[in-house]
């Protein structure tokens, strides 16, 4: 009790060095907290459907050379022998709005609901034939377009009537009838993919091989999985860094401290003397300072995280290329960067206050 | 026969300056008796700063024995040393060394806390007595930056009482203080050695404090003479 008043009224004495020791720690909470929530969200990642197979044209890139057609989607639908519930074909396109990039995914419009899984939020669905486009959040969120908003995609003028939410993927990506594609791109009835829904009791892997055995070269087979998989290997590679910024982070708020705290002995160091010859422990002077360095830790902390949480909160979903994020920092975030935040204050101090307790306190006294 | 409450035998302590050693203290033997008002005077250089720091466990000596209150310092752990000048002894600075973010009062109730193990509110009621005590009951609340130099040598002095030590350090108690307040300083000692029977063991430059000695030594190029 003694040890804590002690260090309350040194850190009230000199109430400015206290606030901006204070400064010094909030900056590396905030980074280490927002880090740590685009880390979460990088890593939350959809994995996709294992019962869903995908195919792909042998020419993926552009829709209007896809080589998918009604005719080979039957094939393999009839090559599922009747494991295939649903079968959706898709166009799709890269779209460059100034930096950043989505998807333009083209599907019946039968299939958005059911197989597709988007849902409204906001406006009405597009109709199949009118020069008219949904958008998810993503997009709303990194154009700042909205529903009724006019804009020009591959030289044609679209509305946006709808913004919809799109569970399956973390692309941010407008969608329009395969219909209004089929014209846009002049695709002639062809596509550059299909998704094929099994029926539960089916065993996937036998479907798949079935069907993959029907392709005669004109398609490839994929389970939903892998190819969210394969996209979202450079998103796991920011994730592998966002997690790698975080332990720096880790290390820097420890760094931070330790230095802080040290810094702060050595400038006391006749005053250790002084209580040293007046017979305080070591261990009482350690506590002293991890009082102290825990008083300044956590007051930063604390006011790192509201910073954190705040800007967090702002912020919402972001999208990044094309990727959509939605940072979020949950209690157990803030409960590991408390802990972090005080642990590494304790660490600081214990090692300063070791170093400086080996010294003798003569050498102490005298300042040097 | 009461045993001599600091005993040096043979103490010899070198510090090194570059490449040359220089002989603080040269096979240095001495004995201090419960009571006595020791002071050692000498020149700057001398080896009196030395001296007091072997007997307060603030250093230790290259060969030699020193033994205070029954403890043999020189061969004590650090810990040891923690308790022992816990204990038994009572340091007063030339610079007063007070801590300079707390009151005078909480000055005095950090070394009774941390001596004799008194609560906050025991120790800081026992500072104010002994504060008053010695003409300073009024000043309890400031800080050392806001007393004036005779001031804060008293506080120093009032720190080193609290706890009741058995031996007080004095290293040129008078040496950053003008000559009313030195001897105002002189007198306190003196008067704490009479009525609390606590030795002092003082070093200094200043020959006009071999009048407050009950005994005088002195001290030249690391050799003390009688």
């Amino acid at each position: 009790m003694i040890t804590l008043r002690l260090a309350v009224t040194d850190l009230t004495a000199d109430r400015m060095r206290s606030l901006v020791a204070i400064a010094a720690i909030v900056p590396i909470v905030v980074a280490h907290l927002v880090l740590v929530a685009v880390a979460g969200t990088l890593a939350a990642a959809p994995a996709g459907a294992g019962r869903t197979l995908v195919l792909l044209s042998t020419n993926p890139l552009d829709p209007s050379t896809g080589r998918l057609d009604d005719g080979i989607l039957s094939d393999a639908v009839e090559a599922g022998g009747g494991a295939v519930v649903s079968a959706t074909p898709l166009i799709f396109k890269p779209v460059k709005i100034g930096e950043a990039i989505f998807q333009l995914r083209a599907a019946p419009m039968a299939a958005w609901g059911p197989d597709l899984g988007l849902t409204l939020l906001e406006g009405r669905l597009p109709e199949p034939v009118a020069d008219e486009i949904a958008i998810t959040e993503g997009v709303a969120s990194a154009t700042g377009w909205r529903a009724g908003d006019v804009v020009e995609i591959f030289g044609t003028r679209f509305t946006i009537t709808a913004l919809v939410r799109a569970p399956g993927t973390k692309f941010a990506s407008m969608w329009m009838s395969l219909d209004r594609a089929d014209r846009l791109f002049e695709a002639a009835g062809t596509f550059q993919m299909a998704t094929l829904a099994l029926d539960p009791p089916a065993e996937p892997t036998t479907v798949r091989d079935a069907v993959a055995a029907a392709a005669a070269g004109r398609y490839s087979v994929y389970f939903e999985n892998e190819i969210t998989d394969l996209q979202a290997a450079g998103l796991q590679a920011a994730s592998d860094l966002s997690i790698l910024g975080t332990i720096i982070g880790i290390a820097v708020l420890a760094f931070g401290s330790f230095n802080l705290t040290a810094i702060a002995l050595t400038e006391r160091a006749a005053d250790l003397g002084v209580a040293r010859v007046l017979g305080v422990s070591r261990r009482s002077l350690t506590a002293f300072a991890a009082i102290r360095s825990m008083v300044l830790g956590l007051g930063g902390y604390l006011i790192g995280a509201a910073l954190a949480v705040l800007y967090i909160s702002r912020q919402g979903t972001t999208t990044l290329r094309s990727f959509v994020l939605s940072p979020r920092l949950d209690a157990s975030d803030l409960a590991v960067a408390a802990v972090v935040t005080a642990g590494a204050g304790l660490a600081g101090a214990w090692l300063a206050t070791w170093r400086a307790g080996y010294r003798p306190p003569r050498a102490l006294v005298e300042g040097r | 026969m009461t045993p001599s409450i600091v005993t040096l035998r043979g103490v010899e302590k070198a510090y090194r300056r570059g490449r040359t050693a220089v002989m603080a203290l040269d096979g240095v033997d001495m004995a201090v008796e419960p009571g006595e008002v020791l002071v050692v005077v000498g020149p700057s250089g001398g080896g009196k700063s030395t001296l007091l720091n072997l007997v307060g466990g603030l250093d230790r000596p290259d060969q030699g024995t020193v033994i205070v209150a029954g403890t043999e310092v020189s061969a004590a752990s650090e810990r040891a040393l923690d308790a022992f000048r816990r204990k038994h002894l009572g340091f007063v600075f030339q610079f007063f060394n007070l801590l300079g973010t707390l009151s005078a009062r909480d000055n005095v109730a950090v070394a009774l806390a941390a001596r004799r193990g008194r609560s906050w509110a025991e120790a800081r009621t026992e500072a104010d007595r002994l504060l008053a005590e010695l003409g300073l009951g009024a000043r309890a609340e400031h800080r050392p930056a806001e007393l004036s130099g005779g001031e804060q040598q008293r506080v120093a002095i009032a720190r080193a009482v609290a706890g009741e030590p058995d031996l007080i350090l004095a290293d040129e108690p008078t040496g950053n203080i003008d000559s009313a307040a030195s001897e105002a300083v002189m007198s306190l000692l003196v008067t704490l050695n009479r009525d609390r029977g606590v030795t002092l063991l003082i070093v200094t430059h200043d020959l006009a404090l071999r009048r407050h000695a009950t005994r005088v030594l002195e001290m030249v190029d690391g050799h003390l003479s009688g």
